[in-house]
């Protein structure tokens, strides 16, 4: 029985523009690099013969020297064949990093091993046959397997286990789409067809695109990214593997996935509706900021209301996060309310006419049920006051 | 601050005046041209404009009458002194002195500063900015003209805005107005608006929120342009594969396929250029067969054609003989009927001979009978007298005048009638017995007896021997007729003449008998018939034979025995049937002409036939002496066809491939080819290098780091944007609450001026009011029944009663910080004030001077005023002063009211 790995979606390169530090944007970058050498520490346990990816090696179809050279002295060091095809983001069209003539050279110079598939045509191994399904453009409207239809199944070698190697969403399971969010867009949606027919040829798919782990039929596997770049959109959502999988040709395929992530994306819901509330987060989250600083990476998901005086506290502890994680990314919001005594402050003013007056009017259009309808002229009015109690807070008395 | 003084020196056309204000009223009187209006200026000027101004504002004060710099002194209390002001205005070298009761003595900037201060200004105004000058106490110096203006209208500055605010404030109720706090956190809110957007409301340019506005424009543009960059590289890349693609089809398809069809043209010449002397001969051989058949088949059609040609020939001439014989019988028979017409027409003329014969005859006997009427006729009109019808009237005519003639002597003539005589009566000795009557025309002697003569004489004068005479001439006339005709009467003479009319009317009819006879020659033209019928007779008996068989013809009936109307039955017969013959005649003659010409014509076709024969005959000759020398290079024409099997399979490779591309030359299309491919290598190395320059800064990153540095700056902005609403809201919210609580400034202040407009009229209107604390007092208007007027709505005369009552309100208000007095100068400012509201007019005034307020009024009309002044009172001292030395001292002794007379 032959044991490869299956990986995809290194996205080596991958800028995190959205993480403000260039230090931290840095070490993420140096992350994706980082875990090929993970890679390699399972060869030897897997005993694979040789790595598969599922395309989208690089983030870019033009990713830069550097990239390429370190990426090609990490797969340097793996001991077995490294077989790619490109992706929709590192796709193999002429003018590609494929092509160019610096990536061959480093490709000859640090990765002898590594052996990228452009062609579509059978690429028969000592123990199997690969079926590269390379992607030549972002988005073709093709299906990438098409030609595999076409071929003569009688002319392949009849003993070597049928590996289909490709990129793309699968019918039912639109990856580019489901694993879009508002940092990573959907860039291009390739679509795959496996249909039974196809399948019945095959011992193995070996699929990239999904970020997450998933097993599309018996034989049709994502493997996800081996280094996860974006927080878990659900609760199942694995990131962070490779896939050791074991195949013979007409018989049972057998796939184990190794972890292989360093990088920790958490994610915590704040849901605040009091101080007592925020304490609790505080609690929380009071692990994340005693460990060392530029591991973990947190998205919060913000709901509710807090006092003002809360509200400040919950600005302070975000500034907290922000410099102790790699990547602090917050959804939703916190709205700022006055409490009642808060209120009280502003509105019983009988020395300060104006200010009370002013005060009154807010929290009455506040609390009037219209206003609640229009968000935007709820936030207007909400930080309307917050900025009256600043500015009452901030007045040296007189 | 009250007026107390004035004294003016050089100032337009006052050379000196001075004057003392009434403490309370001050009623300054002249007719235009007094210069009324140049001292209310000049106390403004003297109290407002800097002494050392230059200009306009200077210029105007200056005397074109006395020489000397305009000079104005002003005494006036303030802050609980009495000052004395002198200004010199002599351009940049004017002069100012300020000094009070308390020995302080102020002079230029120090004096002017000071006096700013207790007029309520940080500084007097400056020459160049002299455009301010009107604004400084606009509300209580109301120039000439003004007096109808809003003193609302405008800025605030023209009304004392703050200071009036302040006043109501402290007069309003404590609790509605303003904290500290409140003006300082909307001070600072206003500060923060004021950082990030303009006075409209617009981002203030430089602002915080202009900058994330402008970031935010630039990141969108990076975006837009690292778009657009990957854009590009994708699409250089797509051009860049294309161009491989179409590349590969060059080399792989589309150039072979040419130059195979290249090759195919060039062995499809070179094997046609072989074949062409085989095809031509071939072509020869079968051009030469197919005319061969040809002229065999011509020869043939001719053959058979003179064959018919001939027996038609024979028929005709067959045709023609018969037709000739039977032309001839017909002529035969044609002549025959010609000598029985003759014939039959000598019969006819014979028998007409004959007639004519008769006839003359006739005429003879006719003629003959008539010869002897008329000779009977001639002999009775012999016997009888020759007496014309003329005759018998000229004797009708002669009758008739002696009657006439008789009757008129007998009327002029006496009658003599004896009745009974006794003795003998003679007449002109002729004897009368009884019953004798006479007609006496002339004298006559009637004897009776013997021993009576009587003389008569008729009547009538000459005239009775006239007519006798005319009697006499007639008869003898009548007797001369009768003689001559012979005859007795008229009547006799007319019957006569009646018989001989009627046998002359018989002789003429006789005549006209014979006319009718053409009795000339009758016998010569019988006698010329002779020869005629002799003639006629020989040729009837030389055809006497012919007679005999046309007798046969007519059954027996021998024609010289037929009547003329069979001979004419018979001879039309005969006619007819000539005419049918000679139809007949003509019709074969016709046909006969008709074969001539078929003959002839027959004849020519022959002859063309014959010689076309002669052609063909030879040219078949020649046709099979080539063909015979064809025929034996036979051998070499039979590789032929396999050699064309050949050549057709390249031309339909050919087409093939001609077909697969079009129908362009392949030579030019390879050409094309390579220029094209030319073409795509350039093109191919433009993407090249486009991939290279656009794939160098990895525009993939780039292009997330820009979507992300739009995010961020647009979220900054938002953030920013936000913020400022926020802070826009709550200052907006800040006005409005402010503005809430200013309407209660504006109530103390509508409170005041309602008691003066109650002083107009009996039925006082209200007045409206508004105030905003950024615009201040505004919108005034006038409330009448049930509707608001606005202040430039309302009448001239109410505009200025209606601002005279705002003025004397807000001198009202103002004066606690003024050391409870203002003056309040109108110039001619109630010049639309009808003389019934004259009244109230006064009463607002009044009112005004109970309120404490100064009043200095100048008009044209003093006597108007006059009962707002006291009665007098002994000696009122001297006004104008001499001088304004003392008066300070004198100000308790200043009068109240106080009538000031220019001239």
């Amino acid at each position: 029985m032959l044991t490869f790995l299956h990986s995809a979606d290194w996205q080596i390169g991958k800028p995190y523009a959205r993480v403000q530090d260039p230090d931290k944007r840095a070490r993420l970058r140096q992350a994706r690099i980082d875990v090929i050498s993970r890679i390699a520490a399972l060869i030897p346990t897997c005993k694979a013969r040789f790595l598969l990816v599922a395309g989208d090696l690089f983030d870019s179809p033009t990713p830069s020297n550097s990239d390429v050279s370190a990426v090609c002295q990490a797969i340097g060091k793996l001991q077995i064949p490294v077989l790619v095809i490109p992706g929709n983001h590192d796709h193999g069209a002429p003018g590609s990093v494929w092509h160019s003539t610096f990536f061959l050279a480093e490709q000859q110079r640090r990765a002898a091993n590594l052996q990228v598939l452009l062609e579509r045509q059978p690429v028969e191994l000592e123990e199997a046959v690969v079926l590269p399904c390379p992607l030549l453009r972002r988005s073709d409207s093709s299906d990438p397997t098409g030609w595999v239809r076409q071929l003569n199944w009688e002319e392949l070698p009849a003993g070597k286990a049928r590996i289909l190697l490709a990129h793309g969403s699968v019918h039912g399971f639109a990856a580019a789409d489901l694993d879009a969010d508002d940092d990573n867009p959907s860039s291009a949606n390739n679509r795959l067809q496996l249909d039974d027919g196809l399948l019945e040829q095959l011992d193995y798919v070996a699929l990239g695109d999904w970020h997450g782990l998933k097993q599309i039929n018996p034989r049709s596997w994502y493997c996800g990214t081996p280094e996860p770049d974006r927080f878990p959109r659900t609760n199942d959502y694995q990131g962070g593997q490779v896939l050791a999988v074991s195949v013979e040709r007409g018989g049972h395929s057998c796939v184990l996935a190794h972890p292989t992530a360093a990088l920790h994306w958490q994610q915590v819901q704040a849901a605040l509706r009091g101080p007592k509330d925020l304490e609790q987060l505080e609690r929380r989250l009071e692990s994340l900021l005693a460990a060392e600083p530029g591991q973990q990476l947190l998205l919060l998901e913000q709901s509710g209301s807090l006092n003002l005086e809360a509200h400040q506290r919950y600005e302070q502890l975000l500034e907290r996060l922000e410099a102790q994680l790699l990547r602090l990314k917050r959804r939703g919001r916190i709205e700022q309310s006055p409490d009642p005594a808060e209120l009280e402050q502003l509105i019983q003013r009988a020395e300060d006419p104006l200010i009370a007056r002013v005060a009154a009017g807010l929290q009455a259009e506040l609390e009037n049920p219209h206003a609640a309808d229009d968000e935007g002229q709820r936030r207007l009015l909400q930080l309307a006051l917050a900025e009256l109690h600043r500015a009452v807070g901030g007045v040296p008395c007189a | 601050m009250r007026l107390i003084a004035c004294r003016l020196h050089n100032v337009r056309r006052h050379r000196e005046l001075a004057l003392r204000f009434g403490r309370e009223l001050t009623l300054i009187g002249g007719a235009n041209e007094t210069g009324k209006s140049t001292l209310v200026e000049a106390l403004h000027k003297g109290l407002f404009l800097r002494a050392t101004a230059t200009g306009r504002g200077v210029e105007e004060l200056r005397s074109r009458l006395h020489p000397g710099l305009p000079d104005v002194e002003i005494s006036f209390a303030a802050q609980g002194e009495i000052w004395r002001l002198r200004k010199r205005f002599a351009g940049s070298s004017g002069t100012c002195q300020l000094s009070n009761g308390s020995g302080l003595a102020l002079n230029g900037a120090a004096a002017e500063d000071q006096l700013a201060g207790l007029l309520g200004f940080d500084a007097p105004v400056e020459g160049r900015r002299i455009a301010q000058l009107p604004e400084r106490w606009a509300h209580l110096w109301v120039r000439q003209g003004d007096g109808g203006l809003n003193p609302l209208g405008g800025n605030q500055e023209r009304y004392d805005h703050n200071r009036l605010v302040e006043q109501l404030q402290q007069q309003g109720s404590s609790s509605a107005l303003e904290s500290n706090l409140d003006r300082l956190v909307m001070e600072q809110i206003q500060q923060q608006v004021a950082e990030l957007y303009t006075a409209t409301g617009r981002v203030k340019a430089g602002s915080a929120l202009a900058e994330a506005q402008r970031r935010c424009q630039q990141a969108e543009a990076a975006l837009r342009s690292a778009q657009q960059q990957l854009c590009d590289l994708e699409a250089a890349m797509e051009q860049w594969r294309s161009i491989n693609e179409r590349l590969e089809v060059i080399e792989s398809e589309q150039r072979p396929a040419l130059q195979r069809e290249l090759e195919l043209q060039q062995r499809i010449s070179l094997r046609q250029a072989q074949l062409a002397p085989l095809q031509q001969q071939q072509r020869e051989h079968e051009q030469l067969e197919q005319q061969q058949r040809r002229e065999l088949e011509e020869h043939t059609q001719l053959q058979k054609r003179l064959n018919s040609l001939n027996q038609e020939q024979t028929q005709q001439r067959a045709e023609r003989q018969q037709l000739e014989q039977r032309v001839q019988q017909l002529g035969a028979q044609l002549q025959q009927q010609a000598q029985r017409q003759d014939l039959i027409q000598v019969l006819l003329d014979l028998q007409q001979l004959e007639g004519e014969a008769l006839q003359l005859q006739e005429h003879q006997h006719q003629l003959q009978r008539l010869q002897e009427q008329a000779d009977i006729l001639k002999q009775q009109l012999a016997q009888l007298p020759e007496i014309s019808a003329d005759q018998v009237r000229q004797l009708r005519q002669a009758e008739q005048a002696v009657a006439q003639a008789t009757a008129r002597c007998e009327a002029m003539a006496s009658s003599l009638e004896v009745l009974a005589s006794d003795q003998a009566i003679r007449l002109d000795d002729e004897p009368l017995a009884q019953g004798d009557r006479r007609q006496i025309s002339a004298a006559a002697q009637l004897q009776v007896g013997d021993g009576v003569q009587i003389a008569i004489t008729p009547g009538g004068g000459q005239a009775l021997p006239q007519a006798l005479e005319q009697q006499h001439r007639a008869q003898q006339q009548l007797a001369q007729l009768q003689h001559q005709l012979n005859l007795n009467s008229s009547d006799q003479a007319e019957a006569i003449e009646r018989q001989r009319q009627g046998i002359e009317q018989e002789l003429s009819n006789l005549r006209k008998a014979a006319k009718a006879i053409p009795w000339s020659g009758l016998q010569q033209r019988l006698d010329q018939l002779k020869p005629r019928r002799q003639r006629l007779e020989q040729a009837l008996h030389q055809q006497q034979p012919l007679l005999a068989a046309m007798a046969q013809g007519q059954e027996g009936c021998a024609p010289q025995r037929m009547t003329q109307a069979a001979l004419h039955d018979l001879q039309e017969q005969l006619r007819s049937s000539s005419t049918a013959l000679i139809t007949d005649q003509q019709r074969h003659q016709h046909r006969l002409q008709e074969l001539d010409q078929a003959l002839q014509r027959g004849q020519a076709s022959l002859e063309q036939l014959r010689s076309r024969g002669a052609q063909l005959e030879g040219s078949l000759q020649v046709l099979g002496q080539r063909l015979h020398s064809l025929s034996q290079q036979q051998s070499r024409i039979h590789n032929l066809e396999a050699e064309q099997q050949q050549l057709q399979a390249l031309q339909a490779e050919l087409q093939q491939l001609i077909s697969s591309r079009g129908q362009e030359d392949a030579a030019a299309c390879l050409q094309r080819l390579e220029q094209e491919k030319d073409q795509l290598l350039s093109q191919r190395g433009q993407a090249e290098q486009r991939c290279q320059s656009l794939g160098a800064i990895n525009p993939v990153a780039e292009l997330e780091q820009r979507q992300s540095a739009w995010d961020e700056a647009d979220a900054e902005h938002q953030a920013l944007e936000e913020h400022g609403q926020a802070l826009q809201l709550l200052l907006e919210r800040f006005y409005s609450e402010q503005s809430h609580l200013a309407n209660r400034y504006s109530e103390p202040l509508r409170d005041a001026i309602a008691p003066y407009l109650a002083e107009l009229a009996s039925d006082p209107h209200q007045p409206l009011l508004a105030f905003d604390p950024q615009q201040g007092f505004h919108n005034l208007q006038l409330r009448q029944g049930e509707e608001a007027f606005a202040f430039e709505r309302l009448s001239g005369g109410m505009r200025e009663q209606l601002s005279a009552a705002v003025r004397l309100a807000m001198a009202q208000v103002l004066k606690p910080a003024y050391n409870d007095v203002l003056p309040l100068v109108f110039d001619d400012a109630f010049t639309n004030c009808d003389r019934q509201r004259l009244g109230g007019l006064q009463r607002m005034l009044l009112r005004g001077v109970e309120q404490g307020t100064q009043i200095v009024l100048l008009t044209c009309h003093p006597g108007d005023y006059l009962s707002l002044l006291p009665e007098p009172d002994g000696t009122p001292s001297k006004n104008p002063p001499e001088s304004l030395e003392g008066i300070a001292e004198a100000l308790d002794k200043q009068s109240d009211r106080v009538l000031v007379e220019l001239s």
